[in-house]
């Protein structure tokens, strides 16, 4: 798929060479993307997937800019489109950012992949955060992967439980925990630090074929299925947001996300479509 | 506690003035340094940390150049985290190139808050900045208490620097008023007058025993000079700032009514901001100076006659000497006893004896105060001196006189004199005639004994001598002196008789008109021939004529004599002749010169211009008013008057020219020496020139050869007087003289100067 990606910018710029300024209406229209870490896997699959139906029209899926950079950037006109995980504020809807619903991956609680435990109660879990449990069964530390105060992940931790939210807040006070900025950095930690533990979502685990294991909570095994199922209630709502007057390639891109084909690709990649508000 | 003085109260402000700007200082700078301290502290701080985080933020641009300023998370993240620990309140922002917030970490910022920044780049292109903003809020709530604390410690300052230095003051101030009240205290109460006066010498302050003593009232003399009540004190003798002991002296005050009485004082200076003050202490002591005296009476003054004592007469002598010795002069000791005194004392009794001395010691004391009332010690011959006598009792019938000044030991001769014939003249005592003499010895200081004590002895001696000599005489000690006064005496007595005797007479010498070679005028001289003497030299004889007064009767007889022979010879055929007389200072004092010169002329029949009146140069230099007047008048009448022994005194231009005179008379001792002596030389010259300048005649006297003659007759003399024209001759020599002119003595003078150009000149006589 890369290679044909390469072709296809080998053609463009041989385009440009032989035929100047003037082929520049045959060029590629680029969709660039960006936004928070859970999504950028699926954006890539998904993109490559657009591609391939409308070859005039390249995804370019920046980085993990998370959800206010993507926002932000959209506003700026820096992408084109941007994926959030969190609902706008007033300030930035009115700047002219535009909401479109997507989907949703299941939020998981995920470990090194070496660590033998397969779930966690939620009382062990907030143990764990609070610093309590120390080991795991086998003797190896357990290492906790912090996320930022402001980070969605370090919020869907304090909603799962009243003793979770206590036991983030002690987390957050303690010294000398490993901090994972975004997604992406908290999955590379994960798959990294042996006896690690920490947030991430489905969907990037998923896409990004991350060597990191989802514990599940409580007893549940965290799926598509089972957050369908209303078995697993820990979610991560992914919304697709365009500026004021998004380009045509980018309504097609958005019209893409939409379509029911990809709603019916999206539970292969660890995500479900969405018709609601997150 | 006292009022504080006015100069006082300018300290104390001074003084709070001071702890208060070290009191707010204190206050102030405690809390002001610790908040500039904590400021820079805190913006180095600031400045460090702002760099740390504009590192962090390079590197994050660094990783994604272009989408670095959506990386919102890892911003914040990295603007949430501490990098340094504070605990103020503070607040991290992240700007883009544009300066657009892009993040800021959470927290509040009350103010006030201190903002350092600082940028970050993209390969080295800034593309934003990082600023830290830290409240000072809490630096400020420490810099309050800081304050409170240091205002609390200034205060103490303020107590410490004020309050104590002032108690300080107080209390020297209570004890110096203390004093100064103990000290008003004795001085109202002390006997002695006592009294400030200020450097201009101006009183300031005058106690109760002051007011009593000047009887004036202390408001009275306030601001008034002190040399009011005491003349002696001199404010400069205080000038002198080294002066430390003060003065301690007699002197006299004096009081409101004018009266003075002696006092004693005691002045002391001291140093204040206007220069000095000199404080007094004055003591009236006139009962211990009134006891003084009285006891000085006893031991000083005899009490029979009231005369010095021997001891004051001790003291007396050698005051005299010591004067005598400073100013050059002479004193003569005159040594009296009573002759046969101790027969009288015991044949009539001590009672006559003591009265007799009374008397006598009266009668020398009263010759004594005409003596130097009349002047018979003055000395002519130095201006403005004059003699003094003192009388003492030494004891028994020993009378002593000190005679100070008195030029001549010849002057105490007739002093002596005029003593024992006082004492000689009869007196009646107890009913009784009585006829008492006295002997005299006089020694003279310093030529018989410089020391006082051999100076009575000699005097003693004297006086023995005088007894062995018959008693009722005086004798000098000095054999020299007793011989001269004998032959004055002698002198005296012969020359009272020399006219009567007709012994004296007139000789004339001619003078020569230098410009016409003729001799137009004579100058008469006195001769006196005595049968027993001879021919005595003028120079011995005429002082004697002055000193007894002769003069003026031998004068008039002169001038009698020289205007008769003047118009004899002009009755004989003679051609006129200018006849000179020389006048005597006593001739002027006598008052009637006027009518004596007008007396002579009419009864000679001579006509005033041919009589010339020579007077003395000393007579002029007296100038007084009498004197003056007689010349006007003499001269008025048409008689010309000539200055004899002229450049002798002190003559100068401003007074010649106030008297009506014709001639100056060079005097001979110039003129002898003029052709080898260049300073006689000079003298004639310049009188010579005064004369001409004056519009006088100009005669030089005692010209004996050619040179003289050439030498005046060069420098513009008139006329010559002397031996190579002519000695002083009888007018019978004279008449031939000129008789003979133009065949004798023309020719003999024409031989001796060789004057041919002269002698065209002449046209017979």
């Amino acid at each position: 798929m890369d290679c044909k990606r390469f072709l296809v910018l080998g053609c463009w710029l041989a385009q440009c060479f032989l035929a100047g300024s003037a082929s520049s209406a045959q060029a590629f229209e680029t969709v660039r993307v960006a936004g928070t870490g859970a999504s950028l896997g699926l954006m890539r699959v998904l993109g490559q997937e657009f591609s391939r139906q409308r070859p005039d029209i390249q995804i370019s899926v920046i980085g993990n800019l998370g959800s206010s950079g993507a926002i932000s950037a959209v506003l700026e006109n820096a992408i084109d489109l941007g994926v959030s995980s969190r609902s706008l504020r007033p300030a930035e809807l009115k700047r002219g950012a535009t909401v479109t619903e997507f989907a949703s991956t299941p939020f998981v609680i995920a470990v090194h992949g070496e660590v033998k435990v397969p779930g966690l109660s939620l009382k062990q879990l907030a143990a764990a955060f609070r610093g309590d449990t120390a080991h795991w069964p086998d003797g190896v530390p357990l290492r906790l992967i912090r996320r930022p105060e402001r980070d969605f992940d370090t919020g869907a931790l304090r909603g799962m439980s009243a003793e979770m939210d206590q036991a983030v807040t002690e987390a957050q006070g303690r010294h000398g925990l490993n901090v994972a900025i975004t997604d992406q950095d908290s999955a590379d930690a994960l798959e990294r630090v042996p006896g690690s533990l920490g947030t991430s979502s489905l969907a990037l685990i998923v896409t990004e074929q991350r060597k990191i294991r989802p514990l599940a909570i409580d007893g549940v095994t965290p799926s598509v299925e089972a957050m369908k199922a209303g078995a697993y209630p820990y979610e991560k709502f992914l919304t697709l947001v365009t500026g004021r007057s998004p380009s045509a390639a980018t309504q097609a891109f958005v019209a893409f996300l939409r379509s029911p084909e990809v709603a019916r690709l999206l539970p292969r990649y660890g995500a479900l479509a969405t018709s609601r508000s997150p | 506690m006292r009022e504080r003085p006015r100069e006082h109260r300018a300290l104390i402000r001074a003084i709070t003035a001071i702890a208060g700007v070290i009191a707010l200082a204190v206050g102030l700078l405690l809390p002001v340094g610790y908040l500039v301290r904590a400021y820079y502290l805190e913006r180095t701080g600031m400045a460090a940390e702002a760099e740390l985080y504009a590192l962090r933020v390079t590197e994050l641009v660094n990783r994604n150049p272009t989408m670095w300023q959506f990386e919102l998370e890892r911003i914040a993240d990295l603007v949430d985290r501490d990098l340094v620990t504070t605990d103020q309140d503070e607040v991290r922002s992240v700007y883009d190139r544009n300066g657009r917030l892009i993040s800021a970490s959470k927290g509040r910022l009350p103010p006030p808050a201190l903002v350092e920044g600082h940028d970050f780049y993209d390969s080295g292109q800034m593309v934003g900045r990082v600023e830290v903003a830290r409240s000072m809020l809490i630096a400020w709530q420490r810099a309050m208490a800081v304050a409170v604390f240091s205002f609390g410690l200034g205060f103490a300052v303020f107590i410490a620097l004020r309050v104590l230095p002032l108690r300080a003051l107080d209390r020297a101030l209570e004890s110096l008023a203390s004093e100064k009240d103990r000290l008003r205290i004795v001085v109202d109460n002390a006997m002695d007058g006592i009294f400030s006066v200020d450097h201009r010498g101006a009183i300031e302050s005058f106690n109760a025993a002051a007011e009593k003593m000047f009887g004036y009232s202390s408001s009275e003399v306030l601001r008034q000079p002190i040399a009011m009540l005491l003349p002696d004190v001199n404010l400069d003798d205080f000038e002198d700032p080294e002066l430390e002991a003060g003065l301690l002296g007699e002197g006299e005050g004096i009081r409101r009514d004018g009266s003075r009485f002696p006092i004693e004082y005691a002045i002391s200076r001291a140093e204040d901001a206007k220069g000095f003050r000199i404080i007094g202490i004055v003591r009236d002591i006139t009962e211990r100076r009134q006891a003084q005296d009285a006891l000085s009476q006893l031991a000083n003054y005899d009490s029979l006659t009231g005369l010095p004592n021997r001891n004051l007469f001790r003291d007396r002598l050698l005051r005299a000497l010591a004067r005598a010795k400073r100013n050059g002069q002479l004193v003569a000791l005159i040594f009296l006893d009573l002759d046969r005194f101790k027969t009288i004392n015991d044949t009539l009794g001590h009672a006559v004896g003591d009265e007799l001395l009374q008397t006598v010691a009266k009668r020398i004391r009263y010759t004594l105060r005409e003596t130097d009332s009349v002047g018979h010690l003055d000395d002519e011959k130095v201006a403005g001196s004059r003699g003094t006598s003192e009388v003492s009792r030494l004891g028994g019938d020993e009378f002593t006189i000190i005679l100070e000044n008195i030029g001549h030991p010849d002057n105490a001769a007739p002093v002596a004199r005029r003593v024992l014939d006082a004492i000689a003249s009869p007196l009646t005592l107890a009913g009784r005639s009585l006829y008492v003499s006295a002997s005299a010895g006089i020694s003279v200081y310093p030529s018989d004994d410089p020391d006082p004590e051999n100076l009575l002895k000699n005097a003693d001696a004297a006086m023995y001598r005088a007894k062995d000599l018959g008693r009722n005489n005086y004798q000098f000690f000095s054999e020299e002196l007793n011989r001269q006064v004998h032959e004055r005496l002698d002198m005296e007595l012969r020359l009272r008789n020399a006219l009567a005797n007709s012994e004296l007479s007139l000789d004339f010498q001619p003078q020569l008109d230098i410009h016409s070679y003729r001799s137009r005028a004579v100058e008469a001289l006195l001769r006196w021939n005595n049968p027993d003497l001879g021919n005595v030299p003028p120079a011995k004889f005429i002082p004697v004529l002055e000193e007894t007064g002769l003069i003026v009767e031998v004068g008039a007889w002169v001038l009698e004599t020289a205007c008769g022979w003047a118009r004899g010879w002009q009755d004989a055929g003679l051609p006129p002749v200018r006849v000179g007389v020389n006048l005597s200072a006593r001739q002027f004092r006598q008052g009637n010169l006027v009518a004596v010169v007008e007396g002579a002329l009419q009864r000679a029949g001579l006509a005033p211009e041919w009589l010339e009146l020579e007077i003395t140069e000393s007579l002029l230099m007296e100038h007084s008013e009498a004197v003056i007047e007689t010349l006007n008048t003499l001269g008025m009448l048409g008689i010309r008057i000539s200055v004899d022994d002229f450049g002798t005194g002190y003559s100068s231009l401003a007074y010649l020219k106030r008297f009506p005179i014709h001639a100056l008379k060079i005097d001979l001792s110039f003129v002898r020496d003029v052709n080898t002596d260049p300073n006689d030389a000079a003298i004639a010259h310049a009188i010579i020139a005064l004369g001409r300048s004056l519009g006088l005649s100009v005669v030089a006297e005692g010209v004996e050869n050619p040179e003289q003659l050439a030498f005046l007759s060069s420098g513009g003399c008139d006329e010559i007087q002397g031996f190579l024209l002519s000695r002083p001759l009888s007018p019978g020599q004279l008449e031939h003289w000129y008789a003979t002119w133009e065949n004798l003595q023309l020719p003999a003078l024409r031989e001796v100067t060789g004057a041919d150009a002269a002698l065209k000149r002449v046209r017979g006589f």
